[in-house]
């Protein structure tokens, strides 16, 4: 009775870690940040009280033209203070960063035209064919990386979020 | 009641071509089905030591190291959007009789996956197309809908009457043909006739229409998306035909010129000159082409000749030439005979009749 019990609570533990494998291989392996992106967009629907409002659903029902909203989420499941947080994400293939929609609090924002090297955007220059200089707009960019300028205490969440466009 | 943020396809398209984006020349659109992947990574340190950066996943990911992460996907559905227009910026002219009056339209796809289309024409009643307002029908039994096999004209060997398969960005002609136009038509008449394209499942020749896709929406699903102006897959487009006819009225006047007495009112008595002056005129829009013209020289009469510049038995005013000879049979060939005892005056003489101009045949003949 008590061993039948015993298992069931390592399959629940397995299941709240959210893995494949087992809770134990994961625990030798596991870092201190649980990283998760979520695909949404905005819908506008009529609440209770006939006002119109907007929220964000699964995106589910994607077609070209469309933005989507992506979030990523950070978590320090350490019990130490996490320092040098940066996240990076590189815009998916088929869709372009919609201009000045990166978001994350208390975090910096720099973008990228090659995947490598991140700047802010007044940085970031373009050079045409005919050798002239101009800004990079912000379609170009390849790439978003939020800089947390400071340490990410334990249990601590972070939400960044930027929105593209299906093209 | 809840609906998609109105984040339109062509919103988008116009926005990016204000912005002068670089789209690629065909602005191509992310094919229905394509999987849109991504996954973020973070870097961090734990007491100033570098750890291993961490992926993420859609449920969130723990295990660092490339490759642990998992990425967070959605398919591309299927936007179903298409135009038709009308291609020549002109009504067709037609003529009663005529074979083959052709109204052409270009179907669209303007979606991101290969459709299948569905077509049908109807009639309007009253509209207005190209400032003439629709006033006939050819009957719907008179028109039958071709789509074109590839070189843009209407040559009379296309046989579809629907689109089975239309590429995203592809267009292809389709032709309203009146294989007859009918007889019943008269000067102009307008005759707006509408073209419909239904968006359906490819390679199903128009057969099955689309549905938009309800209920719970799946990103590992393609789902079906109407955006279209008009939300429903179907769009339409009219042009019109353009009767127009050659009318021919034909009047002729006789003059006694000369009674031989010199008399202010000549009497037509034997030997009296009698002028004959027929005028031939198209009311219509067009020109009436190879008019000929035959008259009986009226009995006992006889025709009097060279009374038209000296030479000319029969005189003409607006044809090609302004005199000819009435010779048996023609034998000159110069378009003018006497066959028995008509008088006879072929095209070439009379040459095409503008619409609204006319043409004057004139002789004169002696009374026995």
């Amino acid at each position: 009775m008590s061993k039948s019990t015993h298992v069931l609570r390592l399959a629940m533990l397995a299941a709240a870690l959210g893995g494949a494998s087992s809770a134990l291989a994961q625990t030798a392996d596991r870092g201190c940040i649980e990283l998760k992106t979520v695909a949404e967009i905005q819908e506008t629907y009529t609440d209770a009280r006939g006002n119109e409002a907007t929220r964000l659903v699964p995106a589910a029902k994607v077609v070209p033209g469309d933005e989507v909203v992506w979030t990523i989420v950070a978590n320090n499941t350490c019990t130490t203070p996490a320092g040098d947080i940066a996240i990076t994400n590189p815009v998916p293939q088929h869709m372009r960063y919609v201009g000045s929609s990166a978001f994350g609090p208390g975090a910096q924002i720099v973008f990228s035209l090659d995947g490598s090297t991140f700047a802010a955007p007044e940085a970031l220059v373009v050079a045409e064919a005919d050798g002239t200089r101009r800004p990079a707009r912000a379609d170009e960019y390849s790439a978003i990386r939020w800089v947390l300028p400071r340490p990410m205490g334990p249990s601590e969440s972070l939400m960044v979020r930027y929105r593209a466009t299906v093209l | 009641m809840v609906t998609r943020t109105p984040i339109g396809l062509r919103a988008a398209l116009v926005a990016a071509a204000a912005l002068g984006w670089s789209l690629g020349a065909s602005a191509q659109m992310t094919t229905a089905g394509t999987s849109i992947n991504n996954r973020a990574t973070v870097n961090y340190s734990v007491g100033s030591i570098a750890q291993a950066p961490i992926e993420s996943s859609p449920t969130g990911n723990v295990i660092p190291g490339v490759g642990s992460g998992v990425d967070t996907s959605f398919l591309v559905d299927n936007l179903v959007d298409l135009s038709v227009s009308e291609v020549s910026g002109n009504a067709t002219i037609v003529t009663p009789g005529m074979a083959n009056g052709v109204l052409a339209y270009t179907v669209v796809n303007e979606g991101n996956s290969p459709q299948g289309f569905a077509l049908a024409v109807s009639e309007e009643t009253g509209t207005t197309v190209f400032g003439n307002i629709d006033n006939a029908n050819f009957g719907l039994a008179n028109l039958v809908i071709r789509v074109d096999e590839g070189n843009g004209i209407f040559d009379g060997t296309e046989s579809a009457t629907a689109i089975d398969v239309l590429n995203p960005s592809q267009s292809v002609r389709v032709f309203v043909v009146s294989a007859t136009v009918p007889l019943t038509l008269l000067n102009l008449n307008y005759a707006n006739v509408r073209l419909q394209a239904r968006t359906a499942v490819p390679g199903t020749n128009g057969g099955t229409l689309q549905t938009a896709s309800a209920g719970a929406n799946d990103p590992t699903t393609v789902e079906v998306l109407f955006a279209d102006p008009s939300f429903d897959a179907t769009e339409s487009a009219v042009d019109q035909f353009a009767v127009q006819t050659a009318g021919l009225t034909i009047t002729k006047v006789q003059t006694v010129i000369d009674d031989g007495f010199g008399s202010v009112s000549p009497r037509a008595i034997p030997g009296a000159t009698v002028a004959y002056v027929t005028t031939i005129a198209n009311s219509g829009s067009i020109a009436a082409q190879a008019v000929s013209f035959s008259d009986p020289i009226p009995a006992n009469t006889t025709l009097f000749p060279d009374q038209y510049s000296a030479t000319g038995d029969v005189g003409i005013t607006g044809g090609v030439v302004a005199t000819c000879n009435a010779d048996a049979g023609d034998a000159d060939l110069d378009g003018c005979g006497l066959t028995a005892g008509n008088l006879t005056v072929s095209s070439a003489v009379l040459g095409n009749i503008a619409g609204g101009a006319s043409v004057q045949v004139q002789f004169q003949v002696k009374i026995n």
